[in-house]
């Protein structure tokens, strides 16, 4: 299991088109990955989940990734969100 | 129109307006397909209806602009008003539903200020797409490509 903390820091949140980008990302791996944010928890693999999370600008989520590939996971996507200046 | 059988899912046009094809949006997330496949209505009215005949609503973005429905067969009907509209913070979006509602294809998502909207945001181009990790193995068969469209009027389907 490898997991990160991270802060939001677009100004709209984890919204559509960072979420879409991470999103995708996500689904390159076989592990299961979770993403947690104010006491919920969502599927990184789903558009929707992150989506109806509503994690706003400020907030601090867990990524957490479980399986073979778990370790490459979280790297790939820390970059990722720091590429989009998600976080 | 739902006479082939009960394998089809329909997906109907959420708003009354004129069809524009996902690439010709100016935002690259829906533009490029990032987020999925569909088609974008330029919408001549703000009245947001179901795009389902049966489904549930997902997701009901408290800023309601964007709406997240289940067909409840595995696909997700992403319905997004408008371009950069998260920016509005709900200025101008009546929402009529809440997360876990039941639509029929006569339920209003959403009652939109049009004029408002139009003046306060980049576009009201609304895309209605399958989100790529909800489309499993159904493919989109087109029923509309250009033209006028009714609230309510067949728009694509998804086909295994």
């Amino acid at each position: 299991m490898k997991s990160i903390t991270v802060k939001i820091i677009d100004p709209v949140g984890l919204h559509a088109r960072p979420a879409a980008v991470v999103v995708k990302e996500a689904n390159n791996f076989g592990s299961d990955i979770v993403i947690k944010a104010n006491g919920k928890e969502g599927n990184l693999k789903s558009i929707m989940n992150i989506m109806s999370m509503a994690v706003k600008t400020g907030e601090e989520v867990i990524i957490e990734a479980n399986g073979d590939d778990a370790e490459a996971a979280i790297t790939a996507i820390e970059k990722v969100m720091k590429d989009n200046k998600l976080v | 129109m739902g006479l082939f059988g009960n394998k089809n899912i329909t997906i109907y046009a959420p708003v009354s307006g004129t069809i524009k094809q996902l690439s010709k949006l100016t935002d690259a997330t829906f533009a490029q397909k990032i987020l999925g496949d569909g088609l974008a209505i330029t919408p001549n009215s703000g009245e947001v209806k179901s795009p389902l005949a049966k489904g549930s609503v997902i997701n009901a973005f408290h800023t309601g602009h964007a709406y997240g429905l289940s067909t409840g067969k595995g696909p997700e009907v992403l319905v997004h008003f408008g371009m950069d509209t998260v920016m509005l913070d709900g200025k101008g979006f009546d929402v009529k539903v809440a997360t876990g509602d039941k639509v029929k294809l006569d339920t209003t998502l959403c009652e939109v200020d049009l004029k408002s909207v139009k003046k306060e945001a980049p576009s009201v181009d609304t895309p209605i797409i399958i989100t790529n990790d909800s489309i499993g193995t159904y493919k989109i068969n087109f029923l509309k490509k250009s033209g006028k469209v009714e609230a309510g009027e067949p728009i694509f389907e998804l086909v295994k």
